[in-house]
């Protein structure tokens, strides 16, 4: 469907790709400056490539070999910024309709009233965007970007600019786009969870290089996925399976080879495979097992490594064949007398655990 | 009130200085646009070039202008030869005169106002569709019209306030080429300086006036 196969060079970075994207819905996900926005860049055509060729359904968007190059108007690909960027000038329902194709027969064309009801930004259309909250606004772009009727949609972290108490009120709705729409949409951002709620397919970008692509719950809880997480901020990713959801006591149980980890409830099933998030510091390291505590998780493990990095002390420590990284201060680490080959346990509150998952 | 010779100075500098804005108005925008919008090579000559009537002694750009229109001159020449006009000295050359003198001015407003404008802006509005003509019209047109007009409004109390080219290629012949600044000038060498005060008068109030108008538009935005 889309076929990237470029190089762009801005500066120091380079941004090199050589991929197809078929699926429905596409993330690509990295921390900032891996190349995401210029990605977005070279498929709009807001930016040219230095080389190479990009392909959409057969039609050659780019092409360094036969000097082509279609400008971004031509294109007909719906771009959703990280910043919305509605024209300030023009009334929100002037922002949706800049874009409307005059010349598109109507079975192509996107009603710009069902786009309104799903966004449910009906009651918006005579402001002004200075006039429109955060979330409003971004509402506002998506609605704008496919207005136009696009034949791709493209967004650039749409949410990132959005506290997470919106971000989860807009999460639907781009779930709503995903079904209502049969439009393609590519998405980049350095969220682990938005790439696990909406991606068919997930692509992994790491200073302007691919360096894994797959189903995204498969991708980021695999090895590859582990220096992208940590860049964004987490270092652990575990794919574990569940051993029973209870309601009652609110807790899904996890098995992480003979021991057990507790989550909050998730509705789930026995034998399901949950993919979860733990950052290195919210792990706590104990020389005994026999603490009365509240947290529901202490789990047995070996230290293999210790790391200093920046001030910081990382331990890789290995539970039941389990590489995790947790982190303590160095004064805790001498106190302690922690070492590499060490055995000790592992306290984690089962509120620090994100489930990376969507019902 | 005011004689004769006062209002034909008044009216002709209005009347120059209209015909100028609206002449140097859409190359203007153009020039703006390109050096605000655009970067390539030789960026940085065209905007000197264009600046330079701005702190040329304006003697200095007269005296280019003298010998670009005279008859001899290559524009001047050409349009002698082809429709038999001869523009030294005429009410034509006040106009030309004071178009390149606030030429400057005016691309210097819009230049700062469109720089203004956010590029992603524009790129979104290519991304929905719009060609780059539909783009300056739609997007940053109506986003930088203020600074546009502010510009406009400089350049235009520039031209009215012009006197050494004016005075080179137009010279001062009363109820022809002498506007205001060249009215005052004539009035205060013969001593009638009852019409000269009430001249300087007028020029403080009308550059009073339109500067005030334009610092409005600026201190809006």
């Amino acid at each position: 469907m889309l076929k990237l196969s470029f190089r762009k060079r801005l500066g120091n970075f380079q941004l090199e790709i050589d991929h197809t994207i078929t699926e429905k819905v596409t993330a690509f996900l990295g921390p900032s400056g891996s190349g995401k926005s210029t990605l977005l860049n070279c498929i709009s055509g807001i930016l040219n490539p230095d080389d190479g060729e990009l392909l959409f359904s057969g039609q050659t968007l780019y092409s360094s070999q036969q000097k082509k190059c279609l400008p971004p108007e031509k294109r007909r690909f719906g771009y959703v910024f990280q910043e919305g960027h509605l024209f300030p000038h023009l009334k929100v329902w002037q922002n949706i309709s800049y874009g409307r194709p005059r010349r598109l027969d109507s079975g192509k064309r996107i009603d710009t009233d069902t786009i309104i009801d799903i966004l449910e930004i009906g009651e918006l259309l005579d402001r002004y965007p200075s006039q429109l909250s955060g979330g409003q606004r971004q509402r506002v772009a998506i609605a704008r970007a496919l207005g136009m009727s696009p034949r791709l949609l493209l967004m650039d972290e749409p949410l990132t600019s959005l506290d997470a108490g919106l971000k989860n009120r807009i999460l639907p709705y781009l779930h709503h786009i995903k079904q209502a729409f049969d439009i393609p949409l590519l998405y980049v951002t350095h969220s682990i969870s938005e790439v696990m709620a909406l991606a068919d397919e997930a692509f992994l970008l790491s200073e302007g290089r691919i360096t894994g692509r797959g189903e995204p719950h498969q991708l980021l809880t695999s090895p590859s996925a582990l220096p992208v997480a940590q860049m964004t901020g987490v270092e652990n990713i575990l794919a574990l399976p569940v051993v029973v959801a209870s309601e009652e006591r609110g807790v899904t149980e996890l098995a992480l080879g003979e021991q057990k980890l507790l989550v909050s409830y998730t509705e789930t099933e026995p034998g399901a495979t949950m993919p979860i998030a733990i950052r290195a510091r919210d792990i706590i390291v104990a020389m005994d097992a026999d603490l009365r505590m509240s947290a529901r998780n202490i789990l047995r493990g070996t230290i293999r490594q210790i790391a200093v990095q920046a001030g910081r002390v990382m331990l890789s420590v290995d539970i039941e064949g389990h590489l995790l990284s947790v982190e303590v201060t160095s004064d805790a680490r001498e106190q302690l007398g922690l070492a590499e080959g060490t055995v000790c346990y592992f306290i984690i509150k089962a509120s620090a655990i994100n489930l990376l998952w969507e019902a | 009130m005011l004689t004769a010779a006062e209002v034909s100075a008044l009216v002709l500098s209005i009347k120059a200085a209209s015909l100028s804005l609206l002449l140097i108005l859409p190359p203007g925008l153009l020039v703006g646009w390109i050096l605000a919008k655009l970067s390539f090579p030789g960026k940085s000559l065209l905007n000197t070039i264009v600046m330079l009537p701005m702190v040329l002694p304006p003697v200095v750009s007269g005296f280019f202008l003298l010998i670009l229109l005279s008859k001899r001159g290559i524009i001047g020449g050409l349009l002698f030869r082809l429709f038999g006009l001869e523009i030294v000295f005429s009410w034509l050359a006040v106009v030309l005169a004071i178009s390149v003198l606030s030429f400057p001015l005016l691309v210097r407003g819009i230049v700062t106002a469109m720089e203004a404008v956010n590029p992603q802006l524009e790129n979104a509005a290519r991304t929905l569709g719009a060609s780059p003509l539909k783009v300056f019209f739609t997007v940053t047109l109506p986003l930088s019209y203020r600074g546009i007009i502010g510009g406009a409004i400089l350049g235009f109390s520039r031209s009215l306030g012009e006197f050494g080219a004016t005075m080179m290629v137009a010279g001062n012949i009363p109820g022809k080429t002498q506007t205001l600044p060249l009215a005052i000038y004539n009035f205060v060498q013969l001593g009638q300086d009852v019409s000269a005060y009430r001249l300087v008068f007028l020029s403080t109030m009308i550059a009073f006036a339109t500067l005030w108008i334009a610092e409005r538009l600026y201190i809006k935005r």
